[in-house]
């Protein structure tokens, strides 16, 4: 958590993520519930839903859940993503896209993900992916989802 | 109690089902019925019948207000007046319960778009066609069968410039059904954002 935050808040930089390394994140993330939120700051669904996860990770990490935001914006907008994640509060990893082939980057996750923003999955603890979430999510939809999936 | 076992079961599937169902519903290859949706500049019906004498059927779903759709409308206005003359039509369709007609008709006359704009009000075009984001291209052939089902360009390096976008896939699947030849590559990702319903 603290290392999320000096990432983003200290630096006022975002890591870029690759192919591969969203292929890592999923894989060592077993063992944890995963939502992995994919959003932009042009995108006003993705900023109206934001505070959701904010409040979910605050919620639900104690008990196993593992909150991820990767920003799809362009690398010029960077500054603009970093300021929004720091009004938010957020206190997980964030990331902006940094992959060479975008349908390698979505095969990574989801190759039945068409891209669209925004889209959060949500992956078991055994890394099964249990839902993905095309279009802005509600909290309550989501606590519904996750709930049984921290308590096994 | 059994029943209502059964009944969360039955419902937990759909839910997941739901969750994880979401590719487009009109198949490659298959024929598209048909659809009537309003010009939102000259306020006449447009049909698919309208076009059967065209080689090429290019529905492509925008929006006013998406960074990943507006950095294509160029690209859109220059296919649709290059493809023309070799019997392809352009429609637009805004399938956006958050951007009405009268919204999208400014924007298609700002942008200088040449080709027909039409409102697909309710979403019901775009729920048929399992259409989810913008832009998003459906090019059907003489026959009105689906030939390429993807991005307009970009789909491995996807952009919010105008000047980075470019119509690459779209033109490769077009060159194809102008041609009456298959397509190679009949389904590329898309990116965008996704269609207010």
């Amino acid at each position: 958590m603290l290392i999320a935050l000096l990432i983003f808040s200290t630096i006022g930089q975002l890591p870029l993520l690759s192919e591969s390394q969203l292929a890592r994140l999923l894989e060592t993330s077993k063992g944890e519930v995963l939502v992995v939120n994919f959003w932009a700051t042009w995108c006003g669904p993705c900023r109206e839903e934001f505070p959701d996860f904010v409040k979910l990770h605050r919620e639900k990490a104690d008990l196993g859940l593992k909150m991820v935001a990767i920003s799809m914006d362009e690398p010029e907008d960077e500054k603009a993503a970093v300021a929004f994640l720091e009004e938010q509060g957020v206190e997980f990893p964030a990331y902006l896209r940094g992959f060479e082939d975008f349908e390698k980057f979505v095969n990574a996750i989801d190759p039945e993900w068409s891209g669209a923003l925004p889209t959060t999955f949500i992956f078991d603890r055994s890394g099964k992916r249990a839902f993905r979430h095309v279009g802005k999510t509600t909290f309550k939809e989501l606590i519904e989802e996750i709930s049984p999936l921290l308590e096994n | 109690m059994k029943r209502v076992v059964i009944t969360v079961i039955v419902v937990s599937v759909l839910l997941v089902q739901l969750g994880l169902g979401q590719e487009a519903k009109l198949k490659i290859g298959e024929p598209l019925e048909g659809f009537s949706l309003p010009d939102v500049r000259s306020g006449r019906t447009v049909s698919l019948s309208d076009y059967a004498d065209s080689k090429a059927v290019v529905l492509i779903f925008i929006a006013t207000g998406c960074p990943y759709s507006n950095a294509f409308n160029g690209v859109m206005a220059d296919l649709s007046e290059r493809y023309e003359p070799r019997g392809a039509v352009f429609i637009g369709i805004n399938s956006n319960k958050t951007e009405p007609a009268k919204e999208v008709k400014r924007h298609a006359e700002e942008n200088g778009f040449g080709f027909v704009v039409v409102k697909d009000g309710g979403s019901a075009f775009a729920n048929e066609l399992g259409a989810q984001v913008t832009p998003e291209v459906f090019l059907l052939d003489k026959d009105g069968k689906l030939r390429y089902h993807g991005a307009l360009g970009n789909s491995r390096q996807p952009t919010t410039k105008p000047e980075a976008a470019n119509g690459d896939e779209l033109v490769q699947a077009l060159e194809s059904v102008v041609a009456g030849r298959d397509v190679a590559m009949a389904q590329t990702k898309m990116f965008g954002c996704t269609i207010k319903r």
